[in-house]
């Protein structure tokens, strides 16, 4: 057997598959039970160690950037909750951030009982995104105890969302200028409640986490990614902070009423650099969460939780930073004077972090890939920003990238060709 | 060996306590381990078809049943035919072994526990020829990791049916419910007969493939591993298997330490003489069916309930560490405890049970 | 102290205690007291047909049609299929006509059926007796 700490990441016996030429490919995906979403992993595995795998994304096009340029900005906030299912309200916040930006130059200001909602639902939102990571964990290492457990103690989260804004999902709480929804006092009061009992079994899971010995055999020394490595391939959010780096969008560089707390707030840090270091992350930064909830609902200010905002956003190009559940979210909005943005580009956590998995997979076995896929709570239909069609036979595969001058070329022959067409 | 004992043999080995009998309570344990596996995890189970959903296990098998069977190209189809077939009627026949309806099984003779021994390997190897047929990247890591795991575990087992034969001094199972019976006492309070117990319990689970040792059909890593290419009959025939391969387990279990089909009669002599006398009588032999019958049922049962306990409580291993447990630590226990078995134990048990022996006083 | 089996309490806890399942369909769910956002309901006699539902809604899940019964002839007609239930319409009617319920069984056979107030039949518009009109949050 291999000695698995020689082959690690990172060292430079790395190339050992030079003197055993013999490795054979496993695909991982585009279909696979472990993945909730398509992607498309290449292993290349020697016996049961991987020693390569690349990523090949961009199953899940939808045309979302496009689509944006065609609505109003109170539409679009709708649309990009869209993005995500799971971290859907955080995008919203960021392209309000972004067009309040825009109107900020001419003195607009958003009222602070409207950002203390919105921080409200984003943290609640990283609660029941980071339990639903717990138990997908837990589902993929064959834990399915700690799955529906952890699964039953989010729909706690959920009902609270639920009651807040009316939707379960997608939860349309934001407006430029403010926030749709108030909350009323027996509202602020059951949420308390139950932020009380979400620390409680928190808790008892990071117990668990921490003792149990069949999860710690299955995820320590699995999917190392050292500091070094994390900052080259700029990793963001749990995944970085899990490698010790401590980078957090909403202690660097606070947004809404993340500024307010910045003294309570902890950057969960965690130096075992593998997935049991994720692990332990996460359910420290659910509990730090509740805390933040707690917080915000005892120091909530009086005030409007709306201003109306001009329908039209001055011409500007701002770049939007938010901390959503899995990382950073970067949204960059060009508007343009009207009530349409000119260009909106978002880059989604995942995106980032895509890298990171292979650098991770490197020198584990087979059996642990999915874990260490999972372990980044990926999140593939966000990122995909760009189909390309690959050849059919992928060692003969051609990847062509258009530049924008071909593109138009391309719109303008199109529209020649096609008179008549009409929407 | 009149036209009358053929006919009932036939009839028994078809319906009761053979084929259909079988069935039907590894269906029943199905359900009762997945309606606690359910309780466990806080969720409520199969709930709708028959009462509290006992009928569910029965649908989902008709229903396999009557799914399209697909096979692939490259496989060796007769082979796969063939797996599906031989791995139901396996753990039938060793089924047939098992007292259940009486303190000997259907079928019984001197030396059947080698015979079982035996049958619990083939189902080890139709497993790995299962996954060898069906010709799928998948379907071969877990083909392999099948048979290690399956042939690692083997040897605990036959390990602890060994010991109780040494225990008891006697090679068919009906010899050794006997032992139990005379000796008042069923096998687990012997004296080191718990760790064999456990050992039985923990190598069965393995055996089975069920979580936290569903190594070879990790759904998560490979897809259903060996299984990946069956569906439809095949399926459900494999999963039927499982079911049997569960009463099986249970039921050597029982047999081997629990007293078998026998119940508070091992401490009522009275009552046993008279289940024994009314054996006999062909209208009240009926009875003493019955009440063997619960007696099986129950303790299956229970045994039924400490495994799924056990399904429920741990993360997967990978399947290089749950070898290593099973060559580092499982298999050298229990090759300990079985040396000691046979030099010390007929003389500690002669003491120290001399001293317990008021314990259960015979009446 | 790492150890196997940590979770047995936590689970033999809940054995006999009551399962966290609702059998939904068949036992009531749960539901939100106020402002869950459902299905629609539109109060013919206070729609103007102005449009303002139609331009605000983000997925282009409201169309006018022609109709006898409001100012402008034309009335609003809800294609639930399409619908995101992001409460913008309902935000937009400034003659407080069109409200979103906590009606949230939708399903449906056909396409067809999602398409609500597709009828002329005044008594089909305003179907729901009990939902009282919302007052605006802003």
């Amino acid at each position: 057997m291999v000695d698995k700490k020689k082959i690690k990441v990172g060292s430079p016996q790395t190339g050992c598959s030079s003197c055993m030429p013999n490795t054979f490919e496993i695909p991982l995906g585009p279909q696979h039970p472990a993945l909730k979403e398509p992607t498309h992993f290449l292993l290349e595995v020697e016996g049961e160690i991987i020693v390569n795998a690349t990523p090949r994304i961009g199953y899940v096009h939808r045309g979302i950037e496009k689509l944006a340029e065609t609505k109003t900005y109170s539409a679009n906030l709708t649309l990009v909750e869209r993005v995500c299912g799971i971290c859907s309200h955080i995008h919203s916040i960021s392209l309000a951030n972004a067009a309040e930006g825009a109107l900020a130059l001419e003195g607009f200001e958003v009222p602070m009982r409207a950002q203390y909602i919105r921080t409200i639902v984003a943290e609640l939102e990283r609660i029941h995104s980071h339990i639903l990571w717990l138990g997908v964990a837990a589902h993929e290492i064959g834990f399915d105890t700690l799955f529906m457990l952890s699964w039953r103690d989010r729909e706690l989260t959920m009902d609270l969302l639920e009651d807040i804004s009316g939707n379960r999902v997608n939860y349309a709480m934001n407006e430029i200028g403010g926030s749709r929804r108030d909350m009323n006092q027996s509202q602020i009061d059951r949420m308390l409640k139950y932020m009380d009992i979400t620390i409680e079994r928190m808790e008892r899971y990071k117990d668990i986490c921490l003792n149990e010995n069949t999860i710690r055999m299955r995820t320590q020394e699995v999917g190392i990614l050292l500091p070094q490595k994390a900052r080259e391939l700029c990793a963001v959010g749990p995944t970085a902070r899990a490698s010790g780096v401590a980078i957090d969008v909403r202690y660097d560089d606070p947004y809404s009423a993340y500024g307010e707390f910045r003294d309570i707030f902890n950057v969960v840090t965690y130096d075992s650099n593998d997935v049991f270091s994720l692990v332990v992350v996460r359910i420290i930064e659910t509990i730090e969460a509740c805390i933040y909830i707690k917080w915000m609902l005892k120091n909530i200010p009086d005030g409007p939780i709306f201003k109306k905002a001009p329908r039209k956003v001055p011409e500007a190009q701002i770049l939007s930073r938010t901390e959503a559940p899995r990382g950073e979210l970067i949204h960059y909005l060009w508007s343009n004077n009207t009530n349409k943005p000119y260009r909106l580009k978002i880059t989604t956590p995942t995106l980032s972090n895509i890298n990171t998995v292979s650098e991770m997979m490197k020198g584990d076995y087979l059996a642990d890939s999915t874990i260490t896929l999972a372990s980044i709570d990926p999140c593939f239909s966000c990122e995909d920003r760009m189909i390309t069609v690959v050849n059919n036979d992928r060692r003969k595969a051609k990847v062509e990238t258009w530049s924008e001058s071909q593109l138009r070329k391309y719109s303008n022959d199109w529209h020649t060709a096609n008179k008549r067409w009409k929407k | 060996m009149n036209a009358v004992w053929w006919i009932l043999t036939i009839l028994g080995i078809l319906f009761f306590p053979g084929i259909g009998f079988c069935i039907s309570i590894a269906l029943f344990d199905e359900w009762i381990d997945r309606k606690f596996y359910a309780a466990l995890q806080d969720r409520i189970g199969p709930e709708h078809a028959g009462f509290k959903g006992i009928l569910q296990p029965l649908a989902d098998f008709l229903k396999l049943l009557s799914n399209e069977d697909i096979e692939p190209e490259a496989a060796d189809k007769w082979g796969m035919r063939l797996t599906a077939i031989f791995g139901l009627a396996i753990p039938l026949v060793a089924l047939l072994f098992i007292p259940i309806i009486d303190t000997t099984g259907l079928l019984s003779f001197e030396g059947d526990i080698l015979l079982l021994a035996f049958l619990t390997t083939m189902i080890a190897l139709i497993i790995y020829l299962a996954g060898w047929f069906s010709a799928n990247r998948l379907a071969m890591p877990g083909t392999m990791r099948a048979a290690s795991q399956l042939l690692s575990y083997e040897i605990p087992i036959l390990l602890a049916m060994f010991a109780v034969a040494l225990r008891t001094q006697s090679f068919s199972l009906a010899g050794i419910v006997d032992w139990q019976l005379d000796a008042h006492r069923p096998t687990l309070f012997s004296l080191p007969m718990v760790i064999f117990f456990l050992v039985f319990l923990l190598s069965s689970q393995a055996e089975l493939e069920r979580s936290p040792f569903d190594i070879p059909t990790a759904e998560t890593e490979i897809v259903g591993g060996w299984e990946v290419e069956y569906s439809g009959k095949k399926l459900g025939f494999f999963r039927l298997s499982a079911d049997l391969q569960m009463v099986f387990s249970a039921g050597l279990a029982v047999t081997l330490f629990l007293g078998g089909p026998t119940g508070v009669e091992m401490w009522i002599p009275s009552f046993a003489d008279w289940l024994a006398g009314i054996e006999g009588v062909s209208g009240l032999a009926v009875v003493a069916i019955l009440y063997y019958t619960t007696m099986f049922a129950i303790k299956t049962t229970i045994i039924v309930l400490i495994l799924s306990t056990m399904r429920a409580l741990m993360a997967r291993l990978r399947i290089e560490q749950f070898l290593e447990f099973s060559w580092k630590w499982v298999i050298p226990v229990t090759l300990g405890v079985f040396v000691i078995t046979f030099f010390y134990v007929p003389w500690t048990d002669q003491v120290i049970w001399s001293h317990w022996e008021g314990l259960f006083e015979v009446a | 102290m790492p150890r196997p089996a940590v979770i047995v309490w936590e689970a033999l806890k809940h054995v006999f205690s009551k399962k966290a399942t609702i059998d939904y369909p068949f036992e009531e769910g749960v539901k939100p007291l106020v402002g869950l956002r459902g299905a629609h309901v539109l109060y013919i006699d206070l729609c103007t047909g102005c449009r303002a539902c139609e331009r605000a809604c983000p997925p282009l899940a409201i169309v006018m049609v022609p109709s006898e019964l409001t100012k402008t002839k034309k009335r609003p007609v809800i294609n639930l299929g399409q619908c995101i239930f992001c409460g913008l319409c309902e935000d937009a009617c400034r003659y407080d006509a069109l409200f979103l319920t906590d009606y949230i069984e939708l399903s449906a056979f056909q396409q067809q059926e999602m398409i609500i107030y597709e009828t002329e039949d005044p008594k089909d518009l305003t179907y729901s007796e009990g939902t009282e009109p919302k007052e605006e949050d802003s």
